[in-house]
């Protein structure tokens, strides 16, 4: 029988896949650590969860507001985000703190604040913190040192004249410099305004 | 929170004062023990019974621990933009609720899905009207027998189809916005059979404040001697870690006691605690027993049915 013979080449390219297949191995079983460490989420993600609790304590709960509760990465993902329900038939807005894939903590707002609800297919943080730091953002960044402070989202307010809006306020502060608001319409994505105050 | 319809006694923070009217025994859950006679009903019931206080086979039931101190929560801050720019947002809403008074008048948004069902009923309505007209000039079709009728009959009998499918897509769409909106609920059952010394009424008070009295009567006294389960609150309840204060009253001038436990109802299932009277008749809280266990909707057994 003949004995397979291997040239150079292809020892050198066996070889080199095998310690390649090696260093993947070692690569990988850190990078799925990390993954499953890492609690972030986008503000979507804990939408279902706070309704499912702000449900048990009022059945006409809505959505009115959501802020990050942390701080959020680059990805417009964070540990926490809050989300604010108000019932009109108990006239008050109670506050869900969501992370872990669990409600964290929910709190009485304790004061009046009877916001219309949000519309209910807003851009997701991540998009909307992407189309903030390509307007604005990055460049409030590099300039002044600055970094993301809060992402809110809420119902016109912002907008007087379009109270049907529903905005992401994405704030940027830096030190000695007043701060950069850009906002975004949620729905379409559009940027409709960015300010300095 | 509240179940809709507790209305104002749910506002005002005292829920219910269960007293043996009120409270349901969980001995009438199978057609059996309601159309049995006396006491082959009380036996049976008394199977159901027992079934119920072994209760929950297959999911995982915890004891839980009763402790004398209400359990301390690290509060973290959440809501912090909102909170420090309340007055400015305030103010924006106000001028908002003004601008869109002048405007418009006073009105809230309207529910999407409200809006949603307007569309399929609309919907509803063409199709039936299309359908209608199809049959109707299926039925003059049937006096043809021209091949080029046929075919034209078998185009309509496409559309047909076509119109089915859309009816049972809309179906499908009702059907995920009900089924997805199951509620998280928590069920107290009482449980007991050292019938002389169970203690005669407790006070239950939740983490939000709400506070349900618990009367054990004679009749109640009875029906757990033999090995019945009560049901002393249904409600429903937000899907996270809380806990609950058992409080009792003193008895001849001796203080009460109150004990704390801590449970994570599971989302959208029904949760179950069970309190077991035989353990609190003594003041000693770290003697009182409780249990836990949640399912799914729709997989009651032994009694409990789901159809509260």
């Amino acid at each position: 029988m003949a004995r397979p013979c291997f040239s150079r080449r292809t020892k050198a390219i066996v070889s080199t896949l095998a310690v390649s297949l090696v260093l993947t191995a070692g690569l990988i079983v850190p990078a799925a650590v990390v993954a499953e460490a890492n609690d972030s989420a986008s503000a979507r993600s804990g939408v279902e969860i706070a309704a499912a609790a702000a449900n048990a304590w009022a059945a006409d709960a809505q959505l009115i507001y959501l802020e990050n509760d942390e701080p959020v990465d680059a990805g417009g993902r964070t540990e926490r985000w809050g989300y604010l329900y108000y019932s009109p038939s108990l006239d008050r807005s109670r506050g869900y703190s969501v992370g872990r894939g669990k409600v964290l903590q929910a709190t009485d707002l304790g004061m009046r604040f009877d916001a219309p609800l949000v519309s209910g297919n807003w851009l997701d943080s991540s998009n909307a913190l992407q189309l903030a730091e390509e307007k604005a953002g990055a460049e409030f960044r590099s300039e002044h040192g600055g970094e993301l402070q809060s992402m809110v989202l809420m119902r016109s307010v912002i907008e007087l004249d379009e109270p049907d809006r529903t905005n992401w306020m994405v704030i940027y502060s830096a030190e000695g410099v007043p701060s950069l608001f850009v906002v975004i319409d949620a729905i379409s994505g559009k940027v409709s305004r960015t300010w300095r105050g | 929170m509240g179940h809709p319809g507790t209305g104002l006694a749910s506002r005002i923070g005292l829920k219910s004062i269960v007293t043996l009217s009120t409270v349901l025994l969980l001995v009438c859950g199978g057609p059996a023990a309601a159309e049995s006679g006396d006491d082959a009903g009380s036996t049976v019931r008394h199977q159901v019974a027992s079934e119920v206080a072994e209760a929950p086979r297959g999911e995982e039931v915890q004891s839980i621990e009763v402790r004398r101190v209400k359990p301390a929560k690290e509060k973290k801050p959440s809501l912090r933009f909102l909170k420090e720019n309340i007055a400015f947002l305030r103010g924006r809403i106000d001028g908002l609720e003004a601008s869109a008074r002048n405007r418009d008048g006073d009105s809230r948004g309207i529910d999407p899905r409200w809006l949603a069902y307007l569309e399929m009923t609309q919907e509803i309505e063409t199709a039936e009207e299309r359908l209608r007209s199809q049959t109707d000039a299926l039925e003059v079709g049937r006096l043809l027998d021209d091949i080029t009728e046929l075919a034209r009959i078998e185009a309509r009998l496409q559309e047909l189809e076509n119109l089915l499918a859309s009816e049972s897509e809309r179906l499908d769409q009702i059907q995920e916005d009900f089924v997805g909106r199951q509620r998280t609920t928590l069920v107290v059952l009482l449980q007991g059979q050292t019938t002389t010394k169970i203690p005669r009424g407790m006070t239950l008070v939740r983490e939000d404040g709400t506070e349900v009295r618990v009367t054990v009567g004679t009749a109640l006294l009875e029906a757990l001697g033999r090995g019945a389960t009560a049901q002393a609150d249904h409600d429903f309840v937000e899907p996270r870690e809380q806990w609950m204060a058992l409080s009792l009253p003193g008895q001849a001038g001796e203080p009460g006691a109150t004990g704390y436990i801590e449970f994570s109802p599971v989302r959208d299932q029904v949760n179950f605690i069970e309190l077991d009277l035989d353990s609190m008749v003594s003041t000693a809280v770290d003697a009182w027993q409780a249990r836990f266990w949640s399912r799914p909707y729709g997989e009651a057994e032994g009694g409990i049915s789901a159809t509260w």
